[in-house]
């Protein structure tokens, strides 16, 4: 090495090399660190470029699962909203039965009869009061565990149907007779809820873009109802 | 319920509307009878020439049946019965049952030869379904404030309250 320095023309320069010139020990200092510090980047470079890929994968694989236990959390509460809801119709409707059986006895000629069965409805219709009243909460309660994966549309429009509901109360007129407020209005409302609700597909887990009519849910009216059950007597 | 669409002259012509719209009014005076506050009963609503109705309406309730962004604007027609002293009178809205912030007004009445209107508006967005209804509550239940209907001679009546609702999108 020494001796092959010496041999190196003068008029080189430090970075020459070619058939007269020799490459000189700095160069060779600089091109050797350059080639080592190139091959253990690359390799590096390379394992850095596995891990980073394998990596990504499993952080793929688990946005993907969270996807779908997401979309499987939407179904489910989709569901069960549905359901809830159905059976929010059905207890009101159960309210409004006792209702109209409660103001069919009070044309009952015998009181004795009259009073058993307006004692008899009135539990029932307690009962069912708290029913409804549990059901509402439970939409409610799903409607707080899904927001996460529930459009915020859909859980005000859900949240404002249950609002309403919740605060028509039964009441008793001077009369004595007991009427159900805005039953008519609770049922059209939660009508169209459930024909939204009934909208969504399991397929790409969305509501779709129905087009809303216009036609109304006629309703008979109350004084009918009385009528059919003394009918039915 | 309400009372559908009269077909006029033109009986087989269905029209369907893109944007709803109702007129609602009521041809019935209506005074406080508590301090609590009261919802307005509307018993009318304007007939859309051979179409159908795109909002409903059930006593105090206004529904609506197709989803998007409204202009409500509701006049009442305010007066009282006896007293002199300045009273006070408020109206807003309600929708699903909760009082809609920002949207309430207030007007004062001297005495029962005063008549005034009080505009009420608001822009909001509804989904189908959704019921409104137009509230009112006064300062006292002893000297008849609420909103009056009138019927002056060869005129038409006016009524206790229009309440008109645009669909804008």
């Amino acid at each position: 090495m020494a001796a092959a320095v010496e041999e190196r023309d003068s008029t080189c320069g430090t970075f020459d090399w070619n058939e007269r010139c020799d490459l000189s020990p700095t160069a060779h200092l600089v091109v050797g660190d350059v080639l080592i510090a190139g091959s253990i980047g690359g390799v590096l470079a390379f394992i850095f470029y596995r891990l980073e890929h394998k990596n990504q994968l499993k952080i793929d694989k688990i946005l993907e699962s969270q996807q779908a236990l997401n979309e499987r959390r939407k179904d489910y509460s989709v569901e069960h909203l549905k359901s809830m809801l159905n059976l929010v119709i059905f207890a009101m409707s159960m309210m409004r039965g006792s209702i109209t059986h409660y103001n069919a006895a009070n044309m009952l000629k015998d009181k004795e009869d009259q009073k058993w069965i307006q004692s008899t409805t009135l539990l029932q219709l307690k009962g069912e009061e708290g029913k409804l009243g549990r059901i509402l909460q439970n939409v409610r309660t799903i409607l707080v565990a899904s927001n996460d994966v529930l459009e915020p549309d859909v859980v005000n429009r859900i949240w404002g149907v249950c609002n309403y509901v919740v605060g028509i109360e039964v009441q008793q007129k001077e009369d004595g007779s007991m009427v159900y407020p805005k039953y008519n209005v609770c049922r059209l409302k939660l009508t169209y809820l459930l024909q939204f609700l009934q909208t969504y597909s399991q397929a790409n887990h969305a509501f779709s873009e129905k087009e809303e009519t216009y036609e109304s849910v006629e309703f008979p009216s109350e004084l009918a109802e009385v009528r059919e059950v003394q009918q039915q007597k | 319920m309400s009372g559908r669409g009269n077909t006029g002259n033109q009986p087989n012509i269905v029209r369907d509307y893109k944007k709803a719209f109702g007129q609602f009014s009521s041809n019935r005076t209506q005074r406080l009878e508590s301090l609590k506050p009261c919802e307005i009963e509307l018993d009318s609503q304007e007939d859309v020439a051979g179409g159908v109705h795109t909002i409903d309406f059930e006593k105090g309730d206004i529904v609506i049946k197709q989803s998007g962004i409204y202009l409500i604007i509701a006049c009442p027609q305010i007066g009282k019965v006896r007293g002199t002293i300045p009273r006070w009178i408020d109206f807003w809205v309600r929708l699903n049952n909760v009082d809609v912030p920002n949207s309430n007004i207030r007007t004062v009445i001297m005495d029962p030869q005063e008549k005034t209107v009080v505009p009420l508006n608001a822009v909001l967005p509804f989904n189908r379904g959704d019921t409104l209804n137009i509230m009112m509550a006064a300062e006292t239940i002893g000297e008849g404030l609420g909103i009056e209907a009138i019927q002056p001679d060869g005129e038409p009546t006016i009524p206790s309250i229009i309440v008109t609702l645009v669909q804008l999108d």
